[in-house]
């Protein structure tokens, strides 16, 4: 079993980039489920999904606690609460940031994120996808990117099960989702990579 | 928040839970900001529209700086402003 | 049918349209807002033919509700929490009037401290209402229960409203596959809707409902909702079969797991019955004895079916998401109720866990695991997720309490002169 937790701001899409995943999943043959994280809902405070993909049905009815990939919206987001509690070891980490995956890296060893963990654990990549979503979409709203990188970081699920998906989310305004999600996968960087 | 607070206050509770007033005040909700409005001076007349409109109390009366500890970015200040004294700029990261 | 991926308040949505519902009063409130927000959809896109009625709360939704079965529509809700608490009054009526009014509660636990996350407190202080409660444990349980619920409401021989009680959040907001099935299947298990099996007002042939009954007759009356509710269960074992016939998925009154060689068994309701299945399947694989049952139908309450599945464990932990202050867990009592006849009976503990939405992980299951192996049953109510209690959460005694707050006489006591 997969357990993603996804991490962003409210208003930049974190529960519905783990909905549209889970559906997309589907078509690979994953049972999926997505869980949002629920509080008050505000604009730009934390926002958190858990999405989890299994070949069976997936029994447990509560958020993971130890994710194997963390899908991180928001660049600066660690200063409202420790995103990586509880990650397994060799989780595979996908930032949206403009640093490099060595940057990313070095900050997670010497704590500039406020928490400081090992990471040679972990496998890092990194893609600029408020970028990509201010060029694409015209907004800062990064989670059609981010969806492209976890396949693109992850392979588990088809590019074109995600196009599927967006299509039918956003019939017409699909295009630009379509071509964020496909820059963040192909401009996906990995840690030594 | 300090989890460490709501442990105190829960903890003490005998009856209803009762805070001490002025939790907003640690709760640093610049942090949800994806920008941030900066103010330029020399252009600024004083006119205080920001100030009447921020809806966090984060623009300074006297000064007209902004208090980034509270602002949200929501971007009120920056599209009521007349004279486009207040541009919105990406936060690092 | 193609599998959809559907969150637990869209599953409910779906269902009631599948029904062809006729009749809708809600009112929206976190966490079941969604399911107003789809069947409102539905509507204005011409997928339902619903009469959707806007009201200003909840006491009038279900007000409305009971207009609209009053005359014969198949009629369907959806409420939680404090907004069950304002229908509170009206529960009752729909009950003793016997009309067939299905409801969608996406749990939420009531205030105060104010709090929008789930636990079953709000359905199940309305337990004696005279609603049959069902409780799902899975998105696909939400639309296979509120489907069935009509075809177990509408039956001649029940004739009484139903609550499908779902985790708000948990499972309202949480998506999963679901298999629907199709409109003609649907049609072809379902009485079309507006057949009249119960009494309806209609000028054409004038009745009048509710009347004042005087204490001499009162008691019959309540016999018969009574006996009504308790039936029900056979009818509901009978239509969940029919409706196993169509889709292969298994709905019974209780479901059982690893029971037959089990010294400890949980016993519980809703979606933490799954997640109880995964810690149990964690705890099997380390050689413990362990099982749990699921109960499905909390009213009727599958007394006979319980006892035959507890008996021989050794101990029973009954796993309540809910408190009834001054006593035990609502799910507790009757457990013990159907414990009692047994010849030997086990040491039976209640332990009050996930309140107010707290997360019921696998771990929380073995810690409770733990609790229920070692505690003697002089004790009988635990809170193993709260702070405070020997065996809960210790406090983190280095944390420095602020002064206590100041107890007061009457505010206005200063202003008088």
């Amino acid at each position: 079993m997969h357990e993603i937790r996804l991490v962003g701001r409210g208003g930049q899409g974190v529960v519905t980039a783990g909905e549209l995943l889970g559906r997309a999943a589907l078509s690979a043959g994953w049972w999926a489920q997505s869980i949002p994280t629920f509080g008050p809902e505000r604009r730009g405070a934390l926002s958190q999904a858990t999405l989890r993909l299994d070949r069976e049905e997936i029994l447990l009815k509560c958020t993971t606690a130890h994710p194997d990939l963390l899908l991180v919206l928001d660049p600066t987001i660690w200063h409202q609460a420790n995103v990586f509690q509880g990650l397994q070891a060799g989780a595979t980490l996908v930032f949206n940031t403009s640093e490099s995956p060595q940057e990313v890296a070095d900050a997670l060893a010497d704590g500039r994120y406020g928490y400081q963990i090992a990471p040679e654990q972990y496998s890092i990549y990194t893609v600029d996808a408020t970028a990509i979503a201010l060029q694409e979409l015209g907004r800062p709203i990064t989670n059609t990117a981010m969806m492209g990188a976890l396949v693109g970081a992850t392979g588990l699920i088809e590019f074109d099960a995600v196009t599927t998906v967006l299509d039918e989310r956003f019939g017409k305004r699909a295009g630009g989702n379509i071509a964020a999600a496909a820059l963040a996968r192909d401009g996906l960087r990995k840690l030594g990579g | 928040m300090g989890m460490e607070k709501y442990e105190a206050y829960v903890r003490r509770a005998k009856s209803s839970l009762t805070y001490d007033p002025g939790w907003s005040r640690d709760n640093h909700t610049g942090g949800w900001r994806a920008e941030r409005p900066v103010v330029d001076h020399d252009r600024c007349t004083n006119c205080l529209i920001c100030w009447l409109y921020c809806p966090d109390e984060s623009i300074d009366h006297d000064t007209i700086e902004i208090n980034y500890t509270y602002c949200k970015g929501c971007g009120l200040c920056a599209a009521e402003c007349p004279v486009d004294a207040i541009s919105m700029e990406r936060e690092a990261g | 049918m193609k599998t959809e991926f559907w969150n637990g308040n869209m599953a409910a949505a779906r269902a009631a349209q599948r029904a062809r519902v006729q009749s809708i009063a809600a009112y929206p409130i976190t966490p079941q807002t969604h399911t107003v927000e789809y069947l409102a959809k539905f509507v204005a896109d011409g997928e339902l033919h619903a009469r959707l009625t806007k009201v200003e709360s909840e006491h009038s939704a279900l007000s409305a509700c009971v207009g609209a079965s009053s005359v014969g529509a198949r009629t369907f809700t959806a409420s939680c929490s404090q907004g069950i608490a304002l229908m509170s009054e009206v529960l009752f009526f729909a009950a003793g009037l016997r009309l067939p009014i299905v409801m969608a509660v996406s749990n939420r636990t009531l205030s105060v401290p104010v709090n929008i996350w789930s636990d079953h407190q709000d359905t199940l202080v309305n337990r004696d209402t005279g609603w049959i409660q069902l409780y799902a444990a899975s998105v696909q349980e939400v639309y296979d229960l509120v489907f069935t619920a009509f075809k177990i409401a509408e039956n001649a021989d029940v004739l009484l409203p139903v609550i499908v009680a779902y985790d708000g959040f948990i499972l309202s907001h949480a998506s999963e596959p679901i298999v629907p099935i199709s409109q003609e299947e649907a049609d072809a298990f379902m009485p079309p809707p507006g057949q009249g099996t119960w009494p309806i007002l209609d000028p054409d042939n004038p009745q009048q409902f509710g009347e004042v009954l005087f204490p001499e007759w009162y008691p019959d009356f309540e016999y018969k909702k009574h006996q009504a509710l308790v039936g029900s269960l056979g009818i509901a074992a009978q239509v969940w079969r029919e409706f196993g016939a169509i889709t292969g998925r298994t709905l019974t009154p209780i479901d059982t797991w690893f029971c037959e060689d089990a010294e400890l068994l949980f016993v519980g309701i809703g979606s933490m019955m799954q997640t109880t299945r995964a810690a149990v399947l964690g705890l099997r694989a380390r050689g413990a004895k362990v099982g749990l049952v699921n109960i499905r139908s909390f009213r009727p309450f599958p007394e006979q079916e319980l006892r035959q599945a507890l008996a021989g464990a050794e101990r029973v932990v009954v796993l309540d998401r809910d408190i009834g202050y001054g006593t035990t867990g609502m799910v507790y009592p009757d457990v013990l109720r159907a414990l009692y006849a047994l010849p030997q009976r086990p040491i039976a503990l209640n332990m009050i866990i996930g309140t107010g939405g707290k997360e019921i992980t696998p771990q929380t299951i073995e810690r409770c695991f733990e609790l229920g192996l070692e505690a003697s049953g002089e004790r009988t109510v635990l809170w193993p997720d709260a702070r405070g209690p020997e065996e809960g959460i210790p406090y983190d005694e280095s944390i420095q309490l602020p002064p206590a707050p100041q107890p007061g006489g009457c505010a206005l006591n200063g202003g008088a002169g």
